[in-house]
């Protein structure tokens, strides 16, 4: 491990965020929960909880349940699409109240107008998953303080996923009017980090490679999984996957069973789930998942990830050098 | 008064009409029942038309359950139950609900076919708008016989999942159909 490389010195998003690493945990429904986000967090990066699917309350504990493990910036990932507009409302509440650092957005093109500004009244950071320049030009207009170009490669749902994130990074970062972008789709390791910060990206979004960690939710199977799969194993769908509106499209492993409806439904098997469902579902993973051959702690995860960050960094945008608590509410 | 489920509560229409229908349900049966054995063929036609009374009123709530049910959001389970249980479970509540519109039709269509009508407490009737038709008859029998035992074992399932909250997992899924505010 380079120890040298913690000296990072920093740029526009540690500021914004208050964190050591441009490196963010995906939040990643069921499997980010509050181990693995204070091991990232702990580690020097943005932990962000999948709120997914959490119920309200339940939201509300897994908030304590991570500051009880951690002192660092944490944030919340939320889905509007699921359970509906009073879900998400009751779970915005909780977000305005708990005030994690960073509120993540996906799918949410419908409610962030309304959404962005009052988590940003309320002194939140607000990050927006884009999968298109479009979706990139709603989230600026509405808002966003932060744009996640989301290639094709990433694993998990995609909105909607038909762009690699070269060319997606690249356009999209010629219209974030000096916001920050992150880079998201099948990054796992410090040279996957290192090329898309050359390319512009301000820190990186990782999901998969956090999936096989000591600290996520995922089955001991699922994390095998993603341990033995190729760079050729995963597949793009369209769809059924589990909770989520037919024919949003996501990247799974396949799983080729013949006699197997299950393998139908893209999922993730989580560590109380009985070991059937990571045996049988197809398992959301990015193309990244070649590079990925152990199962290690999430902050070495996050130490592999951060070799590939820039010893010195260059304010490019005149973004970079305003105050984030100025940023934020522009 | 909340008027429509949303993702974190039924509303109390929901409810009634839930507990409307399963005891119309109860009552068909239970007739059906007293029907086989009662003595006296006026017996027989009054206690059946106790039923259609019944089965008309389970159309009926039925339909609006039905639209409710798919044109509404579903409050999120309870606990952290296996997603392909909460799949099966929300599929067969949906499949429950058509049954119960699909198969009072039916035996109004397979009684219209066979020159019936169907007779209503104080005289009224269904009017039968199908001509009577042997054939029509068999093939509305067949599809109902098929449609009926698809929706005995779909109850059945239904009966098992509440059972299986209530009293194996202990959670508030059953209380919170019979009311009981549940804190999501």
């Amino acid at each position: 491990m380079n120890e040298a490389r913690f000296d990072f010195a920093g740029n526009a998003i540690t500021r914004l965020c208050g964190v050591k690493y441009p490196i963010f945990l995906g939040g990643m429904a069921a499997i980010s929960g509050p181990q693995l986000v204070a091991a990232v967090a702990n580690a020097g990066g943005m932990g962000v909880l999948g709120g997914l699917r959490l119920p309200p309350l339940a939201l509300r504990r897994w908030i304590e349940q991570t500051r009880a493990l951690t002192d660092q910036p944490i944030g919340v990932n939320l889905v509007p699409q699921f359970g509906g507009p009073d879900v998400f409302e009751a779970q915005f509440q909780v977000i305005l109240k708990e005030k994690p650092k960073l509120l993540s957005l996906f799918y949410a093109e419908k409610y962030a107008a309304d959404m962005i500004a009052r988590a940003k009244d309320a002194g939140l950071v607000v990050m927006v998953q884009a999968g298109s320049v479009e979706l990139a030009h709603i989230a600026i207009a509405q808002g966003a303080d932060i744009i996640v170009a989301q290639g094709s490669e990433s694993g998990g749902h995609l909105n909607r996923g038909t762009i690699g994130i070269m060319p997606l990074l690249t356009s999209i970062l010629a219209v974030a009017e000096g916001r920050p972008v992150l880079a998201a789709g099948g990054i796992v390791n410090g040279g996957d980090v290192r090329a898309l910060m050359s390319l512009g990206a301000c820190g990186v979004v990782v999901g998969t490679a956090f999936i096989a960690t000591d600290e996520s939710n995922a089955h001991p199977l699922y994390k095998q999984k993603i341990v033995e799969a190729t760079t050729d194993d995963t597949e793009y769908r369209t769809g059924y996957s589990f909770g989520w509106t037919y024919g949003t499209p996501h990247r799974v492993i396949p799983n080729r069973d013949k006699w197997n409806l299950l393998r139908f439904i893209g999922g993730g098997a989580r560590a109380i789930d009985k070991p059937r469902m990571a045996k049988k579902l197809s398992l959301y993973a990015g193309q990244g998942v070649g590079k990925i051959h152990s199962v290690v702690p999430a902050a070495e995860r996050v130490a592999e990830l951060a070799l590939g960050l820039p010893e010195t960094t260059t304010a490019v945008h005149p973004w970079s050098s305003v105050e984030p608590e100025i940023r934020m509410h522009t | 008064m909340q008027l429509r489920d949303n993702g974190l509560r039924f509303s109390p229409v929901t409810v009634a009409l839930h507990w409307v229908v399963a005891f119309a349900l109860l009552g068909i049966f239970g007739l059906q029942l007293v029907i086989g054995h009662a003595c006296g063929e006026a017996m027989r036609i009054e206690l059946g038309k106790v039923q259609n009374l019944l089965g008309l009123m389970l159309f009926l709530v039925s339909i609006y359950r039905f639209w409710a049910r798919i044109t509404s959001y579903h409050p999120l389970p309870v606990g952290t139950p296996n997603p392909i249980e909460v799949i099966i479970s929300r599929s067969v509540a949906v499949a429950l609900a058509l049954a119960m519109v699909l198969l009072p039709v039916a035996v109004w269509a397979s009684r219209a076919a066979a020159g019936e009508g169907v007779q209503m407490p104080g005289g009224w009737s269904i009017p039968t708008l199908l001509p009577a038709n042997a054939v029509l008859k068999r093939v509305v029998d067949i599809l109902f016989n098929i449609g009926a035992s698809a929706f005995l074992a779909g109850l059945a399932l239904h009966l098992f999942g509440a059972v299986k909250n209530h009293f194996l997992l202990k959670n508030n899924t059953l209380k919170r159909m019979l009311g009981k505010h549940v804190e999501l």
